[in-house]
């Protein structure tokens, strides 16, 4: 008995490389990902308290379709009716699978990072935005050099949430096409014909992303914390 | 009235080219149909489940015992901290064999279906952070509260029934009905394991009638809607559990 | 409007301009040679037709004919990897130049794509199911659980006609495990790579009971519209039916095999 586990250890650890190297790109989707998602989210969050009313219907409009459509489906959207390719000028830029997939959960981060920015900026006490206005700011110059600077602690722990759960989002990709980490579990899976292999390999990556995200977990709950308002 | 709408999307087809075949033809609609019952099926049952799973949790967490409290802690945060689509697949292709019973022809079938499967596994996925969000609502119940609650001599059981839960149900509702939305959302990626709901039935469909964009719009749309009647539902709910005098 | 703003709208005007810029589509057999290569799309775990070595390298009947097909252009041949549900997109996109799959020629599939004929083969529907089922005709199959591939032309057939409860997974490994599992009694997929996969050991519980039934033949396939490719695949095709290049594969892949449709088809080409 000690023997047959034994030598599935071994075979983990024999594919171990293979299996960091998967790991490795969904890393790499998640961080293009969430830059994406939070500069778009910053943006469209800013949009939604606008004095302009298209731009705020706008915004509200994107923010609220985009968070009530599943992750996956907004996946599929993008893998299956975006382009391959597209011209500019003679050349076709060719956008690869990942891409496809990495914007799609970017948009759908993105309505999140939305709703946490104008929460956030609508939690500044209005008597900021006045004391600016008194020292004549623009609506502008107040925005940026008064209002979001401030939001920017408190924004921190719920941004490191979203952060979690678009890693946690990554395998999602491999539905839709995309080679990650899902698709070594495949690959190991159909290589090595024994059927003991299923569960060990499966908690193998369970626990891969169980040391990635804990730790910033943690992080969370101690900022949260330190940035917690006493009352 | 049924057949002139059919006869109008097959006009549209031969017309513009728009196949929008969930409309004229029976078997596809059929399907659509039944994809959109099992979705809405799913996410009830599992709302349900992960809410018992919280207010059993929060309960437990607040026992005396450290080992039954590092217990749930392991279990939150281990399900908190990975992907549900790996738990998914770890449950049905892992576990799923390992719970199986000869059927009447021999062959070993496991007692859990794919719908179960996924039933469990989100349940389980959200109640971990159910639990959560109970116990930040449990927090805010304030302390003169739990101890006029035990000065009227209810157990501690029966103060959490009667007097906390009420009470960090309430305030923790918002952060609830938004977790909930997002488990409604969620039951999609269940598409993994074949069960049968919109976006599985919908793939079915645009394999046999090929017209991905108009099916995959289809079903871009139908999330929307079924997921903001969830969501007027919970602010719904939200208001008929106001308290005067209580929450934000 | 800011200095800023305005150059920002002029840039985004200017961009979206250029991509909405007409397709103006070469031929394809001129991209193709200013490529020197051809893109195939082509299966990578579909035995025998295209499957991988432990290499990694892709072979098998299709990938066979794929490198005729690039000999004759003068190119490189690629083959991309699809899958049933998502190779006739990748060639309407334009992500592949042809489909070379094993991909069985349909009427709907015909109104997406151009189907080269003749074909180059033959398969139908048949089942893999597990021996203590006793499925002994396709009627058997009624209310029971059928695993399937998605994106097969005879999933919804079996259903409608069968009464078979299909469930429908993205990959054939996904259907297999699926089967081994017990989650289903069969798994309904193309014959000829069903027989191959009784020659595993692992399948010696399991057994291929039934006739096959709506056999298609397998084509490639290109886009529509693409004359000049189309006839040339046309010519070819004919060729490999009078040269006997068709029979060798079949003896190659399908060894001891000689299927009716071959011989019909080596007749008829003559």
């Amino acid at each position: 008995m000690s023997a047959g586990k034994e030598t599935i250890l071994a075979v983990l650890v024999n594919w171990t490389p293979y299996i960091l190297k998967g790991f490795a790109i969904n890393v790499f989707i998640s961080i293009v990902s969430m830059a994406l998602a939070t500069v778009l989210g910053v943006v469209v969050g800013v949009g939604q308290i606008s004095t302009n009313r298209a731009v705020r219907s706008v915004c509200w409009a994107f923010t609220n379709f985009f968070r009530n459509a599943p992750w996956l489906v907004l996946l599929f959207y993008c893998m299956l009716l975006l382009p391959f390719q597209f011209r500019v000028g003679g050349v076709a830029v060719a956008i690869p699978d990942w891409a496809k997939a990495t914007l799609g959960i970017a948009i759908a981060a993105a309505a999140n990072m939305s709703d946490l920015v104008r929460g956030a900026i609508q939690s500044i006490p209005t008597g900021q935005w006045e004391s600016a206005e008194s020292l004549a700011f623009t609506r502008r110059q107040t925005l940026f050099l008064v209002i979001l600077p401030q939001c920017i602690k408190r924004l921190l722990p719920p941004w490191m949430n979203l952060y979690a759960l678009v890693m946690v989002s990554t395998p999602l990709c491999a539905i839709v096409g995309v080679n990650e980490i899902m698709t070594v579990a495949a690959d190991i899976l159909a290589a090595n014909t024994r059927h003991d292999l299923l569960i060990p390999v499966y908690f193998y990556i369970l626990l891969l992303f169980f040391f990635y995200c804990y730790p910033i977990a943690r992080m969370t709950q101690r900022l949260e914390r330190r940035f917690a308002v006493i009352g | 009235m049924t057949e002139s709408i059919a006869g109008w999307f097959k006009h549209l087809h031969e017309r513009t080219g728009i196949n929008l075949t969930v409309f004229y033809d029976a078997f596809d609609a059929a399907r659509f149909v039944a994809g959109v019952a099992t979705t809405i099926e799913l996410a009830l049952i599992c709302v349900i489940l992960s809410l018992v799973i919280g207010l059993g949790g929060v309960i437990v967490q607040g026992s005396r015992s450290r080992l039954l409290k590092a217990v749930v802690n392991a279990y939150i945060q281990f399900f908190r901290n990975t992907p549900s689509l790996i738990q998914l697949y770890f449950f049905y292709f892992g576990l799923g064999p390992l719970i199986a019973l000869p059927n009447a022809s021999g062959q070993s079938v496991p007692l859990v279906s794919n719908f179960a499967w996924a039933a469990i596994c989100f349940s389980i996925y959200a109640g971990a952070f159910n639990i959560e969000i109970f116990r930040a609502g449990v927090e805010a119940v304030s302390r003169s509260t739990v101890e006029a609650a035990e000065a009227l001599g209810y157990t501690r059981l029966k103060s959490y029934i009667h007097v906390i839960l009420p009470l960090a149900f309430r305030y923790s509702f918002p952060a609830f009905s938004n977790n909930m939305v997002n488990l409604t959302k969620l039951t999609s990626v269940s598409y993994a394991i074949a069960v049968p709901e919109i976006l599985y039935a919908s793939s079915q469909i645009w394999s046999d009638a090929l017209n991905v964009p108009e099916m995959m719009n289809i079903v871009l749309v139908s999330y929307v809607l079924i997921v903001s009647v969830f969501v007027y539902a919970m602010g719904r709910i939200e208001r008929a559990l106001r308290l005067p005098g209580v929450g934000i | 409007m800011t200095m800023l703003t305005r150059t920002c709208l002029r840039a985004l005007l200017a961009g979206s301009l250029a991509l909405l810029a007409s397709h103006a589509m070469a031929d394809a057999i001129d991209d193709i040679k200013a490529r020197g290569t051809l893109l195939v799309g082509g299966k990578t775990d579909y035995k025998p037709f295209g499957y991988r070595e432990p290499s990694g390298k892709v072979v098998g009947f299709s990938v066979d004919l794929a490198q005729r097909v690039a000999d004759k252009l003068g190119v490189k041949v690629e083959i991309v990897p699809t899958t049933a549900a998502n190779q006739l997109q990748f060639l309407e996109q334009g992500k592949v130049d042809v489909v070379i799959a094993a991909m069985n020629d349909t009427p709907e599939r015909r109104k997406i794509v151009y189907v080269v004929e003749p074909g180059y083969y033959a398969s139908g529907a048949s089942v893999l199911a597990v021996k203590t089922a006793r499925i002994q005709k396709w009627e058997d199959l009624k209310g029971q659980k059928v695993c399937a591939a998605q994106g097969a032309y005879f999933n919804r057939a079996v259903q409608e006609r069968y009464g078979a409860d299909i469930i429908a997974f993205k990959a054939p490994t996904e259907a297999y495990n699926a089967l081994r599992n017990g989650n289903c009694s069969a798994f309904v997929y193309d014959d000829n790579t069903l027989t191959l996969k009784l020659e595993e050991p692992e399948w010696a519980g399991y057994e291929v009971p039934l006739k096959s039934i709506m056999p298609q033949p397998v084509a490639m396939a290109v886009r529509l519209g693409e004359e000049r490719f189309h006839a040339l695949l046309t010519s070819l095709s004919n060729e490999w039916y009078k040269t006997g290049v068709i029979v060798q594969l079949e003896d190659k892949w399908f060894p001891g095999k000689k299927s009716t449709f071959v011989q019909d088809m080596v007749a008829k080409y003559r």
